[in-house]
């Protein structure tokens, strides 16, 4: 049921930024939203239980994108290992989201996570084109868009996507134990 | 004998190796197809297609009966179109009639231009750093990795990738897109890059060459992929340093990527080498 989850939730997000936010002009510079799942998956999911579906998160979506294959398992990757290294240090449980400083540290996570997955990219078009050039208005401009979308939105998206999935599960579990009363 | 510790270290340190060398591999040859890359791009297309015609039945239902009040000018101004059309379309008919004839005449052979199949554009490129569309037609519609893919007012990529019913194509404006390029007025020769932001760089022309700002820039024909004279766009800028034997010469695509919605697919046989990796 988790997976089922999962993959909803991946389907979602990668039709969403795929298909309906480029139809609008506002979102031209939206941050790529399974940055945020990943996020999410580090800070807030078992270790096993995230792992694969970053795996195949990033086969995915280097299957659809137009950059190198291996590019977005490889950031998904190190995204996700660094929020579990990072976690040890936060203790990021759940009671952590509902205080105006863990919002703030939230937003601080989602910065860098934003960041680091722009950076891995930005290495990697620098390898294949030597010539090209960040330090152009238009490409910072990307960029600190990306950024300023994520601080605004990207700690709600972590908020509520824990609350429906912590949902979920109570559901699952009430489920479960309704129908072992039953038997 | 060894800590916990010392083999994490040790462990990490592996898979940072690995992803290096992983990616340093790919990076230098990018769209280099798997085959595993067609499962997801089938998975995730009809996805895509069902919402992008959700959004274009959304839009259409505002422009068609919210926006009527435009509509008998707009009318007004595309008859008057229209009329000018024709009026271009009987010269043009008298050129191709006499081009026909000269060509005969001086015995040249027939450009090959293919036949086309039209496809809706039902995904873009999740990263803004990347430029590449998916669109509804595959393998099952004769649709070939290598095809180009073109709009009328001119070349929009090339297919990289495809599955049974969709395609990925990769868009000249990717910083990984190469095509060969002549200014149509002057025929100076180079190759056009993409630079991810909107524009492209007409790369490799000569400073003796004559290049001016305005200038059409149509595609050769010598790479292999495009068919020759297709419009890539016009020149927008020109920086001829007092050293290097090159001009830097800046491209604006005639095609509006952003609001790319149907496009063409050539069916031109691809040629058997490697078209795809840089120039």
């Amino acid at each position: 049921m988790t997976y089922l989850f999962y993959l909803c939730i991946c389907l979602s997000l990668i039709i969403i930024q795929t298909t309906i936010l480029p139809n609008f002009p506002l979102f031209e510079r939206f941050y790529d939203l399974l940055i945020l799942f990943t996020l999410y998956l580090g800070l807030f999911r078992p270790f096993f239980e995230g792992l694969p579906v970053i795996l195949v998160l990033g086969v995915v979506m280097d299957s659809i994108s137009g950059g190198p294959f291996g590019l977005y398992i490889t950031t998904y990757f190190w995204l996700f290992v660094i929020m579990r290294w990072l976690i040890l240090y936060l203790h990021a449980g759940n009671l952590l989201l509902f205080s105006l400083s863990n919002l703030l540290l939230l937003s601080l996570v989602v910065f860098a996570g934003v960041l680091m997955g722009n950076v891995v990219f930005l290495m990697a078009m620098k390898i294949s084109q030597p010539d090209w050039s960040f330090w152009v208005p238009a490409k910072k401009n990307i960029l600190f868009g990306q950024l300023l979308w994520v601080i605004i939105t990207g700690p709600f998206f972590l908020v509520v996507a824990n609350s429906i999935h912590q949902r979920l599960e109570k559901w699952i579990k009430e489920m479960s134990a309704e129908r072992n009363g039953l038997h | 004998m060894f800590s916990k510790r010392a083999a994490l270290i040790v462990l990490v340190v592996f898979l940072i190796a690995v992803s290096m060398i992983f990616l340093s591999i790919t990076v230098r040859r990018p769209h280099k197809s798997l085959g595993a890359g067609r499962i997801p791009v089938a998975i995730i297309g009809p996805f895509q297609a069902a919402a992008t015609r959700s959004i274009i039945s959304l839009r259409d239902i505002w422009k068609y009966y919210f926006f009527l009040i435009s509509t008998e000018k707009e009318n007004d101004r595309l008859k008057k179109e229209l009329n000018r059309a024709v009026e271009i379309r009987n010269q043009c008919n008298e050129i191709r009639l006499s081009n026909l004839r000269l060509r005969s005449f001086l015995n040249f052979k027939k450009t090959e231009t293919g036949e086309v199949i039209a496809a809706e554009v039902t995904g873009k490129d999740s990263s803004p750093w990347f430029k590449t569309v998916i669109i509804d037609k595959g393998l099952a519609d004769g649709v070939e990795r290598g095809m180009p893919v073109v709009v009328p007012e001119g070349i929009v990529g090339q297919v990289v990738n495809v599955s049974g019913r969709y395609s990925k194509v990769f868009l000249i404006i990717d910083i990984n897109s190469a095509v060969d390029a002549l200014v149509q007025r002057s025929r100076a020769r180079g190759i056009i890059k993409g630079r991810s932001v909107g524009r492209c760089l007409f790369k490799y022309v000569l400073r003796k060459n004559d290049v001016k700002v305005g200038d059409t820039v149509v595609s050769s024909g010598l790479d292999g992929v495009y068919p020759k004279g297709l419009r890539i766009g016009h020149v927008t800028g020109i920086v001829r340093r007092s050293s290097g034997i090159f001009q830097e010469v800046t491209i604006t695509p005639y095609v509006d990527f952003d609001k790319l919605e149907e496009v063409l697919v050539v069916l031109l046989k691809p040629p058997d080498h490697e078209f795809v990796s840089k120039l």
